[in-house]
C-alpha cells in the first residue's frame, strides 16, 4: 500500500468511527458559554461560594451588606511560589482572608500561622521570613514568583508592583540579592489549567512555565514542573531568552552551580580541544537536573556536551563531523542577495538557495512537483519534491542553510506514471494473461492487477466460479512466484 | 466509500479556528479534525466511548478557547496539545475499562477487511509505532515535529516510521 492510500485508508477507518455529532457539540458549547458567564460573576474559590450563600441571607435580612462585602469577600488571589507554593486570598481592604498551602513545603512554612484579617504586608513579612529561616530563599536560590489574579486588571497590576517591591525589600533586609518574578493572571488558558491540574502545581507556576516554554521551544513544560522557581529562572537566563508576560527584577542566583568557565574547561579538556570555535554555553535541564550545554567546533568536528551544573559531571558528550560546513560558510554572501523581499526575512537564505541545497544534497537536478515553503516561526524552509519514484523531504535552517533533516521515501504514486515507460517490465496486460492462462480462466470477475515496484512483482487478483485467485508474478521475467486459489 | 485525508494545513485550520463562532466554520473544522483527534484519543485512552467523549470535549474547548489562540502559533500543534492534555486528564480520572476491540465491531466497519486491518493496526503495532504513524499520516505533522512531541530524536522517529510502514506491508491485511 502506498503512503497516500494508507493515509486515506487510516483516515477513513477512524473517521467512520466518529458519527457526526456536531449539533450536539454546538449546543453544549453554547450552553457552557452561558454558564461560564454566570460563573465569571461569582468567580473564585468554593470557599467564596459558601460565603455567598451566607451573604444572600444577610442581604435578605438587610443589614450592612456593603461593608461586610468589603471585609469578607475575596477580591484578589495572590500566589507565592518558591518551592513552597502558597495562595493568599485577599479582600478589598488588602487584608488576608485565608492562606492556603498548595504543596507540602508550603505546609511547613505556614504551619499554624493564622493570617485572618491580617494586612498583606505583615503576612508577607512572616511568610518570607519563614522561607528564609527554613532555607528556601538564600544566596543560592533567590527567586520568588508572585502571581496576582483580580478581575480588575488595573488593580491587579497595582498589587503586583506593590507586592514585588515589598518582597524585594524584605529580602534585601535579609541581605539576599533577590530575583523577583511577578505576573498578573489575565486569562486562564486551558493549557495552564491543565498543566496546573495534571502536575499539582499552582496556576501561577503553570503560567510562568508556559511563558518560559513559549520563549524557548527547546524546553518542555513537563520537564519544568518539578523544578523550583529558581531553577526555572536560571533556564531563562540564556542569552537569547526573554519572558513575555512575566516581569523580572534581578537575576536568578547561579551560585549553586560550577559556572560557565568551569563547564567550558571540563568540556574542552575532555574533548582535547584547545582553540574552540563558535563556543556556546547555555543552561538546559533534563530529568530534573540543571545542566550546562556546551557546544563548540574545531576544524573537523562539532562537539556537544551536557554537564551537570552542580557537580560538573559530564552527562553526555557528542562529536560529529561537520557535514554542512560549506553550506553554512556560504550563507553570509547569499543573505545580502535574497534579503530584499520583506523586512522579516532579512537573514533568510531565500527559497532558491534552500531548493539548491536540498537538490544538491539529493543529487537531483530535475525534480518533479517541487515545493518550497518557509516556516517563519521555526525559521526553516521545507523543501519537497519527487524524483524517480522517490519522495524527498528536506528541512533546512532558514538562516544558516544547514540541513536539519532529510527524508527519502519511496513514492509509489509517482511510479504509476513512470511504470508505463519502464520497458523492462512485462506490463499489466501480459501479467494478467499469464495468470489467467495458468488458472485456465477466460472471463474473470473483479480483475485487479497491481505493480509492486519495489519488489518488482505484479499481483493479479480475480474471482471466478466461486473462487478467489491470487497470483504474484515477476514483473521482469513473467515467472509465476505464487498462486493461490481459495473458496470465496 | 473511503473518505480521503483532507490535506490539513495550518493556514486553513487557523482561518476556521479564528472564525469558530460561525457555525458553518465550526462544523467544517469538526468534520476535518474529528478523525485525527479521535485517533489520537483512542491511542491514549484505549476505549471507544472515552475517545469519543474526548473528541466532544476538545471541540467544546476549542469553541471557547479559540480567542486565547495566538496567531503565530501553529494551530494544529495547539489543537493537538489540547487533545493530548484532555486525554491525559481523562486517564487519571477514569476507572479501568474493557478492551478496546470489544466495542469496535462490525457495525462500524461494514467491510470485514476494514475490521481486520484496524485490528491488525491495534494489535500488531507497538504504542510508539502507532503514535508516529497517526501523527504523521492523520495529523500531518512532520517527522521533526513528531520527534519534539514524543521527545525522541529525529533519526529514531524516521527509522521507527519506516519500520512501521514495512510492518504494515508485511501484515498483508490489506
Amino acid at each position: 500500500m502506498k503512503k497516500k492510500e494508507l493515509r486515506n485508508k487510516l483516515y477513513s477507518l477512524y473517521d467512520a468511527q466518529v458519527p457526526d455529532d456536531f449539533s450536539n457539540i454546538l449546543s453544549k458549547a453554547k450552553e457552557k458559554g452561558r454558564m461560564e458567564n454566570m460563573k465569571e460573576k461569582t468567580r473564585k474559590t468554593g470557599w467564596f461560594w459558601k460565603l455567598g450563600v451566607a451573604f444572600t441571607f444577610l442581604l435578605v435580612v438587610g443589614i450592612g451588606f456593603y461593608s461586610l462585602d468589603r471585609q469578607y469577600s475575596v477580591d484578589s488571589i495572590i500566589e507565592l511560589d518558591v518551592n513552597p507554593s502558597i495562595e493568599l486570598q485577599v479582600n478589598k481592604k488588602d487584608k488576608i482572608r485565608k492562606a492556603v498551602a498548595l504543596n507540602e513545603d508550603a505546609k511547613e512554612i505556614l504551619q499554624d500561622m493564622d493570617f485572618e484579617n491580617v494586612d498583606i504586608d505583615i503576612a508577607l513579612n512572616a511568610i518570607i521570613g519563614s522561607m528564609v529561616t527554613k532555607g528556601y530563599l538564600n544566596d543560592l536560590a533567590n527567586s520568588i514568583l508572585i502571581s496576582v489574579d483580580n478581575r480588575d486588571a488595573e488593580k491587579a497590576e497595582v498589587l503586583r508592583k506593590q507586592i514585588a517591591e515589598k518582597i524585594d525589600s524584605i529580602l534585601s533586609g535579609d541581605k539576599i540579592d533577590s530575583s523577583v518574578l511577578s505576573q498578573t493572571i489575565k486569562k486562564q488558558t486551558t493549557e495552564a489549567e491543565e498543566l496546573a491540574n495534571n502536575y499539582n502545581i499552582s496556576l501561577g507556576k503553570a503560567e510562568f512555565i508556559l511563558d518560559v516554554v513559549k520563549n524557548n521551544p527547546l524546553l518542555k513544560a513537563e520537564n519544568l514542573v518539578n523544578l523550583s522557581i529558581n531553577e526555572i529562572n536560571v533556564l531563562t537566563q540564556n542569552k537569547t531568552e526573554r519572558l513575555s508576560t512575566v516581569e523580572k527584577q534581578g537575576n536568578a542566583s547561579t551560585k549553586a552551580y560550577i559556572g560557565e568557565d568551569k563547564a567550558r574547561d571540563i568540556a574542552l579538556s575532555h574533548a582535547k580541544v584547545t582553540k574552540p570555535n563558535a563556543l556556546e554555553i547555555e543552561f538546559d535541564t533534563e530529568n530534573g537536573v540543571i545542566l550546562y550545554e556546551v557546544e563548540f567546533k574545531d576544524a573537523t568536528y562539532e562537539y556537544e556536551y551536557e554537564i551537570d551544573a552542580k557537580t560538573g559531571e559530564i552527562i553526555t558528550s557528542k562529536k560529529e563531523k561537520e557535514d554542512d560546513k560549506e553550506i553554512s560558510n556560504n550563507t553570509s554572501e547569499t543573505n545580502t542577495n535574497t534579503s530584499t523581499n520583506t523586512n522579516t526575512n532579512r537573514n533568510f537564505i531565500g527559497e532558491d538557495k534552500a531548493r539548491d541545497i536540498a537538490l544538491s544534497h539529493a543529487k537531483v537536478s530535475n525534480p518533479q512537483n517541487l515545493k518550497v515553503e518557509l516556516d517563519r516561526e521555526d525559521q526553516e524552509y521545507s523543501v519537497e519534491f519527487y524524483y524517480d519514484g522517490y519522495e524527498y523531504d528536506y528541512e533546512i535552517n532558514a538562516v544558516s542553510g544547514a540541513i536539519l533533516s532529510s527524508d527519502k521515501e519511496r513514492d509509489d504514486d509517482a511510479n504509476k506514471n513512470v511504470s508505463s515507460t519502464n520497458s523492462n517490465f512485462i506490463g499489466e496486460d501480459k501479467a494478467r494473461d499469464i495468470a489467467l492462462s495458468h488458472a485456465k480462466v477466460s472471463n474473470p470477475q473483479n480483475l485487479k492487477v497491481e505493480l509492486d515496484r519495489e519488489d518488482q512483482e505484479y499481483s493479479v487478483e480475480f474471482y471466478y466460479d466461486g473462487y478467489e485467485y491470487d497470483y504474484e508474478i515477476n514483473a521482469v521475467s513473467g515467472a509465476i512466484l505464487s498462486s493461490d486459489k481459495e473458496r470465496d | 466509500m473511503q473518505t480521503k485525508w483532507p490535506n490539513l494545513d495550518n493556514a486553513s485550520i487557523e482561518k476556521l479556528l479564528l472564525n469558530i463562532t460561525n457555525e458553518e466554520d465550526f462544523h467544517t473544522l469538526y468534520l476535518l479534525l474529528k478523525a485525527p483527534i479521535y485517533a489520537y484519543s483512542l491511542a491514549i485512552l484505549k476505549n471507544k466511548d472515552d475517545a469519543l467523549d474526548n473528541v466532544h470535549d476538545v471541540f467544546i474547548t476549542l469553541y471557547h478557547e479559540s480567542r486565547t489562540y495566538e496567531r503565530k502559533n501553529k494551530p494544529l500543534q495547539w489543537i493537538f496539545t489540547i487533545t493530548k492534555n484532555k486525554a491525559i486528564s481523562k486517564i487519571r480520572k477514569r476507572k479501568p475499562n474493557n478492551s478496546l476491540l470489544e466495542d469496535i465491531g462490525t457495525n462500524v466497519f461494514p467491510k470485514e477487511e476494514d475490521l481486520l486491518f484496524f485490528k491488525g493496526l491495534m494489535e500488531k503495532l507497538k504504542e510508539e509505532e502507532k503514535m508516529i504513524l497517526l501523527l504523521h499520516l492523520l495529523w500531518g505533522f512532520k517527522h521533526r515535529e513528531i520527534a519534539t512531541i514524543l521527545n525522541l530524536n529525529l533519526q529514531t522517529v524516521l527509522s521507527k516510521y519506516h519500520r512501521t510502514i514495512k510492518k504494515l506491508k508485511e501484515m498483508e491485511v490489506f
